[in-house]
């Protein structure tokens, strides 16, 4: 039995993709065998983070019109064991595939793979309905916005209506130094509106968006917090206890973290 | 087929009276039923709800006193369609008598409707819309909108909504102010706080 787990914001530009694709190499890092499928049909952006677009030679529609079984569609990630992509297609849009073809697809994957995570498109439409139909547990992203946490809080509540029980929170793109001014909304406000469990900070980087611009993981990069960040919350869904990390760094460690760099 | 059957759910009781019953058949097969295995029924079961059978204010008056003889004093008669926690949108067709008792956070979008009073145990969150025509008490946070049609009260245990209007009065959060322990009412085309 593998874990299906849908990820999901509601609002666009969150870092809903990028999650995943790091979410993903890290439980692939820790050795376990991860499918991530992508839903977001005409807008796929999961093959460029991962760097693997130009290798696509099937995608999730063909896979859902039985065109070709979903093995010989999934792109294999060269730099990791068993970190796999269901791409999905570029030339179509989300009424292509139906929830029950999502479901039988997952029905078929399920006793591959440790891990199937879904990359939910923004919006609460037709693809939305395609990633959640055949989840077992969600994670929503959210950042510390307002607008963000509005959706975020829908969302929570279109999920609770599939019936899915077991909702983590991820909270992206947190920037320390203005939680602590007052200028942005911090951890404990989000938690206490969304009223779930927490399963990680990740905090705004540099990092995230030099990596997805190479088409590498952040969570790959030893000293970038991000990608600790990321390799936390992959700890913490293989079940093990890690705790918070420290979110504001001293003068001496972030001196200390470029020399390391440079 | 028989003219009624009950059937438990958890903590509640259901009597499903077949289609086209009328209501004085329906009170005679309900004391008939009842009264056979009295003693199990006594003190057994708080909410009761009722379905497959259409009533007017006084009929449900009379049931309900019926209700209350046979199981227990304090029992609560709801309408059975509305009872289900798991449906998002809730509306009472129903006497005002009733009252609504949500025992969920309310999250954006979500709405509840009642004719009569409304009780939610837990937060009524920012997007979310409550609507009833008598009281309305959120055991929790009132972040998003209370509307009374008619002319009662909101209370909450933590205030911070985004608007109220009770009856044809309305007034929004203007500096997204909050307080705990508030009643909120309309006086003389205003609404004013009180604070507890």
């Amino acid at each position: 039995m593998s874990e299906i787990i849908v990820i999901t914001s509601g609002k666009g530009g969150v870092g809903k993709t990028t999650t995943t694709a790091n979410i993903g190499a890290a439980l692939a890092l820790t050795g376990k065998k991860v499918v991530m499928i992508d839903t977001d049909i005409g807008l796929r952006n999961l093959d460029v983070i991962m760097g693997v677009e130009n290798r696509i030679v099937y995608d999730l529609v063909d896979v859902v019109e039985d065109r070709v079984p979903y093995e010989k569609a999934l792109v294999r990630d060269k730099r990791y064991e068993g970190l796999f992509l269901l791409p999905a297609a570029q030339s179509r849009d989300k009424s292509a595939v139906t929830t029950t073809q999502m479901k039988h697809l997952i029905r078929k994957m399920e006793d591959s793979f440790d891990y199937i995570l879904i990359d939910c498109p923004a919006g609460i439409e037709q693809g939305f309905e395609n990633a959640v139909a055949a989840a077992r547990k969600a994670i929503v992203v959210a950042m510390p916005e307002v607008s963000s946490v509005r959706d975020a809080d829908r969302i929570i509540g279109l999920l609770e209506k599939h019936d899915i029980k077991d909702i983590k929170l991820v909270i992206n793109k947190l920037r320390p130094k203005m939680v602590e001014n007052g200028s942005m909304l911090g951890i404990d406000d989000m938690l206490d509106i969304l009223a779930i469990d927490l399963v990680g900070v990740v905090p705004d980087d540099e990092d995230i968006i030099v990596a997805a611009n190479k088409g590498e993981y952040v969570c790959a990069i030893n000293n970038s917090r991000s990608g600790q960040a990321y390799r936390n919350i992959a700890a913490r869904l293989n079940g093990e206890h890690v705790d918070l990390m420290k979110l504001k760094q001293s003068f001496f460690e972030r001196l200390f973290q470029k020399k390391r760099r440079a | 087929m028989c003219p009624l059957t009950i059937k438990g759910h958890g903590k509640e009781i259901e009597l499903c009276f077949t289609e086209g019953i009328s209501f004085s058949e329906a009170i005679e097969e309900l004391e008939n039923l009842t009264n056979d295995k009295k003693s199990f029924f006594e003190n057994s079961h708080t909410r009761v709800s009722y379905s497959g059978i259409e009533l007017k204010y006084n009929q449900e008056m009379r049931l309900e006193l019926i209700v209350k003889r046979l199981f227990k004093k304090d029992a609560m008669l709801v309408k059975k369609h509305c009872l289900s926690l798991k449906q998002l949108e809730y509306s009472l067709n129903q006497g005002e008598n009733i009252c609504l008792v949500v025992k969920k956070s309310l999250r954006s979008g979500e709405t509840v409707i009642s004719r009569g009073d409304v009780i939610i145990y837990g937060d009524v969150n920012p997007g979310a819309y409550v609507k009833a025509k008598g009281n309305i008490t959120v055991i929790g946070a009132l972040r998003g909108v209370a509307h009374i049609t008619g002319s009662g009260k909101v209370y909450a245990t933590y205030m911070q909504p985004s608007q109220i209007r009770i009856g044809k009065v309305c007034s929004y959060n203007k500096r997204n102010e909050n307080v705990a322990s508030a009643t909120a009412v309309a006086e003389n085309g205003e609404i004013i706080l009180q604070s507890l």
